[in-house]
């Protein structure tokens, strides 16, 4: 069956590759919306693993003070994570950030820099919660949170998530309805072959299978093509997204993850090649 | 083998088999003589279950047609082998390809199909063209080739449809000594013709029809249309 079915490819070369192109096109825009998509996951996951909470705490604080306040709001329930930030480690952190500008270095001390608490929120939407109750706060000099820029970057991702399961079913469909008029333009141009192997005691079985292996091979051989394609444009891209996401740690991208988006277009190749040839042979069936 | 009962079939207004009944026996050698358009080719498509019968009944071995389910078709074709008017050999595959079809929709392993194609190929002396497509070969090789196909699998029953239409009389004479050496080997053959020189020369029993009626049914008969 497969010897046949690689038969049927080479017998009409130019028909396989009309079909291989265009569904290795619609598997590229969809790998590479995969790609988008996990990224953006990614790089939301990261920003909720940041501190979205900073408050600055005034000068000479009593660490009982602080350890009371972290207290308070581990009671909560709604913070996941605190973490202490003193005078020296805030300079550390400035030295660091500015290690390019010598001028700037000179003339701080830990002495101006105030201590911080850096909180995370379990759940985003009780930033504004915990930001209230770090005002009140009599040993708090100024809270910042970034509420906005999370809220919005996580709605984003929701969408894109919608945006993505649409547009690959609706790019599936695309191919499903190429691969049918391909597969039954074959089959229409070998009716006769079809005859002859029915009169000769063929099953419907024998005649059908090569024609829908054949349209899972041109959807393994699309997914091998894309993918090909879209990891080529990845590293291509690579060198302007890490300048783009300066400090978000997404690349290099792992080669798992590569290869199971890989395994993901393979699956949807076969899947999708396989639907199509067999409406294809079954409308021929149907019609004859 | 073959049994028609009060046989009619009508296609439209046009009646190609009126009210005919005969039977070819196991092992017989039966010819279907008669004018175009007489319905040889219709008892053929009968017998092969291509369609059914208008009224009456076409058993095949003991099964009438009418019976069989779709899905037993196939299963009911394999034991017959035919060799159409038209040959009906793939113009993409080779003598041996065309000839090992039948075996390979049986699903026969290859080393089995190939033996068995060297055997019948030799037999009716193609073994040396196995490699060439249909459009390569010589009317009277195309019909060898198609009577290949149809015996490789050792069927009960040969039907063949003007097996011997467009050739000399010297390639005609050997294709029908082939068909008697698979008649001798057991398989009942129905043979429709118009080769009036190959019907006399054999002598063996002939079935004629004329406008859809059987007209004479003779043992060892001639070639005659009246």
């Amino acid at each position: 069956m497969f010897k046949t079915a690689i038969q049927h490819i080479k017998r009409a070369p130019f028909q396989a590759l009309a079909a291989i192109l265009i569904m290795s096109l619609i598997f590229f825009i969809i790998g590479s919306f995969v790609l988008l998509a996990a990224g953006s996951e990614k790089v939301l996951r990261y920003l909720e693993t940041r501190p979205q909470v900073t408050a600055f705490l005034k000068d000479d604080i009593k660490p009982q003070q602080i350890e009371l306040l972290k207290s308070k709001l581990e009671t909560t329930g709604k913070v996941q994570k605190i973490k202490y930030v003193s005078k020296e480690e805030a300079l550390a952190i400035y030295r660091e950030e500015n290690k390019d500008n010598p001028l700037l270095l000179e003339m701080v001390t830990a002495k101006i820099l105030p201590a911080s608490l850096e909180i995370s929120a379990v759940n985003l939407s009780s930033l504004p919660e915990l930001a209230k109750l770090l005002k009140e706060e009599p040993i708090v000099e100024e809270v910042l949170f970034q509420e906005d820029v999370i809220s919005t970057l996580s709605s984003w991702v929701v969408s894109l998530r919608k945006a993505g399961i649409f547009l690959v079913l609706f790019l599936s469909l695309i191919s499903i309805v190429t691969i049918l008029i391909v597969i039954g333009m074959k089959i229409s141009s070998r009716r006769e072959e079809i005859v002859i192997l029915e009169l000769l005691g063929a099953t419907k079985s024998y005649i059908r299978f090569p024609f829908i292996i054949e349209g899972m091979i041109y959807g393994i051989l699309s997914a091998l093509i894309s993918w090909g394609l879209v990891y080529i444009s990845l590293l291509y891209a690579t060198p302007f997204l890490v300048n783009f996401l300066a400090g978000i740690p997404i690349f290099p991208i792992s080669i798992i993850f590569m290869l199971e988006i890989l395994g993901g277009l393979i699956l949807l190749g076969i899947l999708v090649g396989g639907t199509g040839s067999f409406y294809a042979v079954r409308r021929f069936f149907k019609k004859n | 083998m073959i049994k028609f009962e009060n046989v009619t079939k009508k296609f439209g207004l046009i009646t190609a088999l009126d009210d005919i009944s005969f039977e070819v026996r196991k092992g017989d050698f039966v010819f279907l003589i008669g004018p175009s358009g007489a319905g040889k080719t219709t008892v053929i498509k009968l017998i092969l279950k291509e369609f059914l019968p208008t009224q009456g009944k076409v058993i095949v071995d003991g099964e009438e047609t009418r019976r069989i389910s779709p899905k037993k078709i196939p299963l009911f074709r394999r034991q017959i082998g035919v060799v159409f008017q038209d040959f009906k050999l793939l113009p993409d595959k080779t003598v041996l390809e065309n000839v090992a079809l039948p075996l390979q929709i049986r699903g026969i392993l290859e080393k089995e199909i190939l033996k068995k194609a060297e055997e019948v190929l030799n037999k009716v002396g193609l073994w040396e063209r196995k490699d060439l497509f249909p459009s390569q070969l010589a009317v009277g090789e195309i019909q060898r080739t198609a009577l290949a196909r149809a015996v490789i699998t050792k069927p009960k029953l040969l039907l063949a449809d003007e097996p011997t239409g467009n050739l000399d009389p010297i390639n005609a004479q050997q294709l029908i000594k082939l068909f008697k050496e698979v008649n001798k080997e057991g398989t009942t053959i129905l043979m429709a013709t118009h080769n009036a020189e190959l019907v006399n020369f054999l002598k063996e029993r002939v079935v004629c029809l004329k406008e859809g009626k059987i007209v004479f049914d003779e043992e060892k008969g001639k070639y005659k249309l009246d």
